[in-house]
């Protein structure tokens, strides 16, 4: 009962937001100065043809009051109709279709890596010296706060161009993603061990897991059964706002990296001013986001069951 | 008959520091020895050698752990003695249970030589079933925080038994329970050592081992300083200490005799309370989605007169102490303070009342800034929240220093840095720091040491005959409330059931709760 009723205000919510998201567009596109028509169509300088314009007035129902304006592109979205780009002169829909997955495996790819980077140092950190414990400190802080497009150039430097051993572009055999993962995941990395250790150092010295060597578990049993969990919750928490980060970052991943993706493919509508476009990206990522901060929770949830305090 | 674990010239260090020195006992079968001493004396230390846990480095010319020689077991022997021949149970049934994993799987945890899933399943629920656990099954998929405190108190007993160990190590297995809880988890330890098994009881609180120990060893700083036959170490103690410790002890001891040595005895010279009580609760009600917390509660406090309140966890006794703070709305009734209208009130109507209210915790850590130095809390306090800065309050500050025997040097210290029973002297001076009229104290001793908890006793006792303050004490501690109360107010289900003078409700309880409440009061004098 408790689940369901969650679950509902969750998808409950999930419409409001994009409804407002939606919404913000609409008004936003309004607000450009001079015809929508043109700029729906990427602005003056586009030059669109008047045979065109005359088509997206009539597509937007641009003649028509601004409420019945409003209830047609809402009405639209509900049939996830989102237009053609003009500037690809494909429907909106089946270009995230080509784009969405690419994206969706980065950002996943770099999310799985830098859990398992950020557990394996926040593990290793607790048994460092007091020099090593600094140390790593100072290089999670670093870590966590280099910019990706520099990140990325310096690891195609090192791998790529000096080294040799990893393609800086996709040849479609999967290791031209390996640089493209890494200079997502480390940053991530750095920000989630910083966020582990103490929860995990709390845990391992906290009397239930004094109980459990007590108990006869080994060290290692007590880090996988008890440490985990403990170190997992604060960094699930911030797991939805990472993966929208992560989103972001692939923006510039994806340009630094010459790479197909929905951040690639929104750099161009916005440099382009594709409307259409840009309004079914935006959506798009609000839904993705999203689902990723439903499932996060969901998992808590799991872990940390609701009405249990503390 | 020869000893389970025999331990001869023990010492244990850190580094540097020896914590343990020259310790020597013999735990034998169907025996309960018990370990005595304030925190940080080693026992627990002691006490964790015989699981191969302590930490540090151990020195012995025996130890003897059921046969083997703990001096030269590899970790993976000590794994395979650990929780099948030895097992230990903890302090704090909440914190010694993974909040986050069922409680089945803490007790199958310890089964790893059970093949199936099932078969480890089935012996957890027995041993669930066999501590009094009703329908184990259940149970067993639910987390610790989603018991009650008996049933995570039994779960936790279960793990530690499950493989029916021959020495069952009880660390401080009832500090901080109250009465009910205390019994329940004695009687599972009695029916060890009547099974022929060896307990090995480490507390801080020698009333509490009377009831089972038969032979009591008192430690202090290290060192065994006197070990004997428990009948005989209680009623005839030898060594200085031991008398300092069982001094300490509160329970039947007459209102304002000092517990603690350094304090001397203090002339009582009490007005008779006259005029309008220092506070008056009329009808308190108070219900938190259905539950009925707090159910017509009405009392007064005369001035310079203690009130106690004396419950189970979970009885309402301090939602009680929050209405009367004014931190919670009543549903029902109301509170005066010095014959004004305090509660239920608008803030900004009764915020120069607060001056004559203070409130004192059991945990001073968590109510402290953690970045104010004392000198800074104080300053705070006595400047009503206007400044910081002891500059101005120098005068006013030593004197409350003074007032809780706190050493002056400790201005510029931070709480973190203090002991428990510096930061609850803290905590008093920083309540006394508005001279009120009435102190509230929830659980104030509750988690120090019994011969801290006596310097506190004292302490509140001598404030209250130099300033009149009246107090309203909380606890779960029938020997601390029979020690500090003039009148009781027993507490159950949200309601008083029994309101008298201290002597009478002791002497001659009415109530049948009150009744069963004082079975579990230790009475060793």
């Amino acid at each position: 009962m408790g689940t369901l009723r969650w679950a509902a205000g969750r998808v409950g919510g999930a419409l409001v937001v994009l409804w407002l998201v939606a919404t913000a567009i609409f008004i936003g596109v309004r607000l450009i100065p001079g015809d929508p028509a043109e700029a729906i169509m990427g602005g003056p300088g586009s030059q669109a043809s008047a045979e065109a314009l005359a088509a997206a007035r009539a597509d937007y129902g641009l003649d028509e009051p601004l409420r019945v304006q409003y209830l047609m592109f809402l009405g639209k979205l509900l049939r996830l109709d989102f237009g053609t780009s003009y500037a690809l002169r494909d429907p909106v829909l089946g270009i995230m279709g080509q784009v969405l997955p690419q994206t969706i495996v980065l950002s996943l790819l770099a999310l799985l890596l830098a859990w398992v980077l950020a557990l394996v140092f926040a593990a290793a950190s607790l048994r460092a010296t007091r020099v090593g414990a600094v140390l790593g400190n100072a290089v999670e802080i670093i870590a966590a706060a280099v910019p990706h497009f520099w990140l990325g150039a310096v690891l195609i430097m090192v791998f790529s161009s000096t080294l040799g051993w990893l393609p800086a572009v996709d040849n479609g055999t999967g290791a031209g993603l390996v640089l493209p993962v890494l200079t997502l995941a480390l940053p991530l990395a750095g920000f989630l061990t910083q966020l582990m250790r103490d929860s995990l150092s709390t845990a391992l010295a906290s009397p239930f897991s004094l109980a459990a060597r007590a108990r006869g578990d080994s060290r290692l049993q007590v880090f996988w059964r008890h440490g985990l969990r403990h170190a997992a919750l604060p960094a699930l928490g911030m797991t939805g706002w990472a993966f929208s980060s992560l989103l972001s970052g692939a923006v510039v991943v994806e340009a630094v990296f010459a790479r197909p993706g929905l951040g690639r493919a929104l750099l161009s509508a916005v440099l382009s001013r594709d409307i259409p476009m840009v309004t079914g990206i935006a959506l798009f990522s609000a839904a993705i986001y999203m689902v990723v901060m439903a499932l996060t929770e969901g998992i808590e949830r799991a872990l940390h069951p609701a009405g249990v305090d503390s | 008959m020869s000893a389970l674990i025999s331990v001869q010239d023990l010492s244990i260090g850190f580094a540097s520091d020896t914590v343990v020195q020259g310790v020597s006992f013999e735990l034998h079968a169907g025996q309960c020895l018990a370990l005595v001493g304030e925190s940080g004396s080693g026992k627990s230390v002691t006490a964790r050698s015989l699981l191969g846990l302590s930490g540090g480095s151990v020195a012995a010319k025996r130890l003897s752990v059921l046969g083997s020689d703990g001096r030269k077991l590899s970790d993976r022997q000590w794994r395979a003695i650990r929780g099948r021949q030895v097992a230990m149970v903890l302090q704090d049934a909440l914190m010694s249970l993974d909040p986050l994993r069922p409680v089945g799987r803490e007790i199958t945890d310890a089964l790893p030589h059970l093949r199936s899933r099932a078969e480890r399943r089935r012996r957890a629920e027995a041993i669930l079933g066999e501590v009094g656990m009703d329908d184990p099954a259940r149970r067993a998929k639910q987390r610790s925080p989603e018991l009650s405190g008996g049933m995570r108190q039994r779960a936790l007993i279960a793990q530690a038994l499950v493989n029916d160990p021959l020495v069952v190590i009880a660390d401080e297995a009832t500090t901080a329970l109250d009465a009910q809880l205390t019994a329940l988890v004695l009687e599972q330890l009695r029916a060890i050592k009547e099974s022929g098994r060896a307990v090995l009881m480490i507390s801080h609180d020698l009333a509490q081992v009377a009831q089972l120990a038969d032979r009591i060893a008192v430690m202090r700083a290290g060192r065994i300083v006197e070990t004997g036959p428990a009948a005989r170490v209680l009623s005839d103690p030898q060594h200085e200490y031991t008398r300092t410790l069982l001094r300490a002890v509160p329970s039947g001891v007459p209102r304002f005799t000092p517990l603690s040595v350094t304090e001397r005895h203090l002339p009582v010279e009490r007005a008779e309370p006259s005029g309008t009580p220092a506070l008056v609760a009329t009808n308190l009600g108070k219900s938190f989605s259905g539950h009925q917390a707090v159910d017509s509660v009405s009392f007064d406090v005369p001035r310079g007169q203690t009130l106690g309140i004396v419950g189970e966890s979970g009885s309402g006794k301090t939602t009680t102490a929050r209405l009367v703070l004014g931190l919670q709305r009543p549903d029902s009734g109301s509170v005066s303070l010095l014959g004004e209208h305090f509660a239920p009130r608008r803030e900004s109507a009764r915020r120069a009342l607060r001056q004559g209210l203070g409130a004192i915790y059991q945990n001073p850590l968590g109510s402290f800034d953690p970045r104010y130095t004392a000198g800074a809390l104080l300053a705070d306090a006595l400047s009503r929240g206007r400044t910081r800065r002891v500059a101005g309050y120098r005068a006013q500050v030593s004197g409350l220093l003074e007032q809780v025997e706190l050493d002056p040097g400790l201005i510029d210290q931070y709480p973190s840095q203090l002991s428990g029973g510096q930061r609850q002297r803290l905590a008093i001076a920083r309540a006394l720091a508005p001279q009120p009229a009435v102190l509230v104290l929830d659980e104030p001793v509750s988690a120090l040491d019994v011969s801290i908890q006596a310097t506190i006793l004292d302490l509140l006792d001598r404030i209250q005959l130099e300033t009149g303050t009246s107090y309203l004490f909380i606890s779960h501690d029938l020997s601390v409330i029979e020690h500090m109360s003039d009148t009781v107010a027993v507490m159950h289900r949200g309601r008083f059931v029994e309101t008298g003078p201290t002597a009478k409700v002791f002497g001659d309880p009415q109530h049948q709760y009150t009744r069963r409440l004082l079975t579990a009061l230790p009475r060793f004098r």
